[in-house]
């Protein structure tokens, strides 16, 4: 544990410790955008609250999420930098959001957040430190509606409902030390405090600096990176789509990552997924502007259901969703299961996924590796993570292949031997194959192709005979249909008929 | 102990915004309000480009609604009247010495919230006689124009009461009574009262004050 180098008990450098640690989560959780966009069901919250955060010393290590009676949902960019100040806790938490441009590589500070230990100068006027938990218990239901009603948010927002690569991203950096603000940041910056959390020795400070207009840094207003873009109308999971299309109309001129439309029956759904709710794609075409926009999954598990924790925003409307929250997709690392498209990244620069899992009987899910250039990654701070799969053991993965494979891949390859690749496995897929092309041959066909064509010929056989069967009824009732014929049922009916009608009339 | 007052700054608002600011400004408070465990829950605006927090308890969601549509059909008994007021009040239960015709608890109010609203009908400003053909393309341009700076201000104002809101809590901790061990979602019990449009804060007050209502008040 971080010492605060002073005379603070264990319980309140505990507790110093996790101000910082909830601090960073509430603020990159709704600063990082591809993050942050996983949402999780309270099903993956343990639903007895019997640990809460009255008492520190009770919380089981995993549940840091309800420290101070705020559950929130992972956020792993704020894992991934929780030990940068757990150093010491006298030394401040600084963390700065900043607007990139992808295009020109500048950045632009949008927040400076500052949680800061000062030690007492009058050592036992401080609080109790209970007194210090609940005081952060105030302070942090502050902050959580704080960093939503700050401009930054709005952008933050945009982000992550717009499906569109934009040249614009956000990102952060956290360090130990407040470099000085420009005079033009000054001049242009608000600035918020909150009120300290007491400690029996000291006192915690909150602070933020921010861009109080953001108005000029319009999202819509941006240049569009300098991509070509393909409309491709066998999107994958259309209906009408065969499947080996769908490899066909993969965008090769440095377009817009794939994406899958909403329509797909596995892909993403709550059903499938469970808690991980992805939202649909919808492919960045310029060339179709009226492409409707699908309703998010998220916002159906956000309205209709039970809480489920902070949802990243804009989730009540009918959204465009981004490729890049595929992070979260499922994925099976079952190599016998699992069979992974692999594709190179395109000319442009913008990298394709690099694994794409098609599985089970219709493509369920897209994963999308780490675009490189799909985030506002950090520029010489902590670099935020764009995606992360995860493991579903439950998945069917046809096509996936061996996770050496995918880690191996560095992006080098060409296009077009990633699709030959795919194109190969696809033949020596036993259950696409054509089985009737190679069932003139099957003995000479060494492939092991061979157990489909026998498949096919048995296939063939058995239609054979079902058409003799059909034939034999045709001719039978075809015999019947001859004039003689139906007559001669008839008259015989209605021969017997008449039997019967003059038996019965008989007394 | 100590009651305090919050009385948040009015909004302006129209019909059909009535719900969706009642909505914005209860659950914000009560958000800052309920320090058990809670899983909070994000909800956008329809109606403006805001995001406010839920406590996330079901109870609390039911309980506001029921409250906004009573709100909504009291004002609706009252078109004349334009300033109306909503009270969110935290209170604890005490026993006090039985008595006859009386109850054994009492409730201790230790923090109020008045919400003033001002609803205006933006119809009123129209002529009588206008009809959809009759329409001028001026006019109808100046009344959205009109409408679009109605919510660009009712949110501009939304947002400062909110903002008014955290600095309220902020400041001012040492009147919360203590929160029980172990407590999830709502940690302190709380009414909704919509106040008779004939009377304001001040005047409830006066009259609890009168009538020797159950309220402490330093």
């Amino acid at each position: 544990m971080a010492s605060t180098q002073n005379s603070e008990t264990p319980a309140t450098e505990q507790v110093i410790t996790e101000i910082f640690a909830k601090s960073l989560h509430i603020i990159l959780e709704s600063r990082s955008p591809y993050v942050s966009s996983r949402n999780y069901s309270l099903d993956q919250i343990p639903p007895s609250p019997s640990s809460s955060g009255g008492s520190p010393s009770t919380q089981p290590g995993g549940s840091r999420d309800k420290w101070f009676n705020l559950a929130l949902r992972e956020c792993p960019a704020a894992l991934q930098n929780s030990d940068f100040w757990r150093q010491s806790n006298l030394e401040p938490l600084v963390i700065e959001i900043l607007l990139v441009d992808r295009v020109s590589g500048t950045e632009k500070l949008l927040e400076r957040w500052v949680v800061q230990y000062e030690t007492r100068k009058h050592p036992g006027t401080g609080r109790k430190s209970k007194r210090t938990y609940r005081g952060a218990t105030l302070l942090f239901r502050s902050l959580y509606l704080l960093v939503r009603l700050l401009p930054a948010y709005t952008l933050f927002r945009e982000m992550n409902s717009s499906g569109r690569i934009r040249s614009l991203g956000l990102s952060h950096r956290i360090q130990s030390f407040v470099n000085p603000l420009t005079r033009s940041e000054e001049a242009e910056m608000a600035h918020l405090c909150l009120t300290p959390i007491e400690t029996p020795f000291g006192r915690l400070k909150h602070s933020v600096s921010y861009l109080s207009v953001v108005d000029d840094i319009s999202i819509g207003s941006e240049l569009s990176t300098p991509m070509s873009t393909e409309l491709i109308p066998d999107y994958v999971g259309s209906p009408t789509t065969d499947p080996l299309k769908r490899f066909q109309t993969l965008p090769l001129g440095g377009s817009a990552p794939i994406c899958v439309q909403p329509g797909r029956r596995h892909s993403w759904s709550t059903d499938r997924l469970g808690s991980l709710n992805l939202s649909p794609c919808s492919l960045p075409t310029h060339s179709d502007p009226q492409r409707p926009s699908i309703p998010l999954p998220l916002s159906e598990v956000q309205k209709g259901k039970r809480p489920v924790g902070c949802y990243p925003s804009s989730l009540s409307s009918p959204q465009k969703a981004n490729l890049f929250r595929c992070e979260s997709a499922p994925v099976s690392r079952d190599s016998e299961r699992n069979q992974l498209v692999r594709f190179g990244e395109l000319p442009s620069g913008v990298s394709l996924p690099k694994e794409i899992s098609i599985g089970g009987d219709a493509i369920r899910y897209l994963d999308v590796a780490k675009l490189p250039l799909a985030s506002g990654s950090c520029v010489g701070g902590s670099n935020v993570q764009l995606l992360d799969l995860h493991e579903d053991s439950d998945a069917n993965y046809p096509f996936a292949s061996d996770d050496n494979k995918t880690k191996n891949y560095e992006g080098e390859r060409s296009l077009a031997a990633i699709v030959g690749e795919l194109l190969q496995m696809l033949e020596t897929a036993p259950k696409l194959q054509i089985g009737f092309e190679k069932s003139d041959g099957p003995d000479q066909n060494p492939n092991p192709a061979h157990s489909g064509s026998r498949t096919a010929a048995n296939a063939l056989e058995e239609l054979r005979s079902y058409m003799h069967m059909r034939d034999s009824i045709l001719s039978q009732s075809g015999s019947h249909s001859l004039e003689p014929k139906p007559e001669k049922e008839s008259n015989s009916k209605g021969s017997n008929s008449e039997k019967e009608m003059k038996e019965r009339n008989r007394p | 102990m100590n009651c305090e007052v919050c009385e948040l700054k009015e909004l302006v608002v129209e019909q059909f915004e009535i719900r969706e600011v009642l909505r914005c400004i209860l659950h914000t408070i009560i958000f800052h309000r309920a320090l058990g465990l809670v899983r909070p829950r994000d909800i956008n605006c329809e109606l403006f480009e805001l995001t406010y927090v839920q406590c996330g308890v079901p109870e609390v969601e039911k309980e506001i609604e029921e409250k906004i549509t009573e709100f909504i059909s009291k004002i609706s008994k009252h078109p004349n009247r334009r300033s109306h007021q909503v009270c969110l009040s935290f209170y604890e239960t005490k026993d006090k010495q039985p008595a006859w015709f009386s109850s054994k608890t009492e409730r201790v109010y230790w923090e109020r919230w008045f919400i003033n609203l001002q609803i205006t009908n933006q119809r009123v400003n129209m002529k009588p006689n206008q009809t959809k053909v009759g329409f001028d393309p001026g006019e109808k341009l100046s009344s959205l124009e009109e409408k679009k700076l109605h919510r660009t201000a009712l949110e501009a104002s939304i947002r400062e009461n909110l903002f008014q809101i955290i600095k309220f809590v902020n400041e001012k901790m040492d009147h919360l009574p203590h929160i029980p061990p172990n407590a999830e979602g709502i940690s302190y019990p709380y009414e909704i009262t919509i106040l008779s449009s004939s009377e304001s804060s001040l005047d409830m007050l006066k009259r609890m004050l009168q009538t020797g209502h159950q309220t402490t008040l330093s």
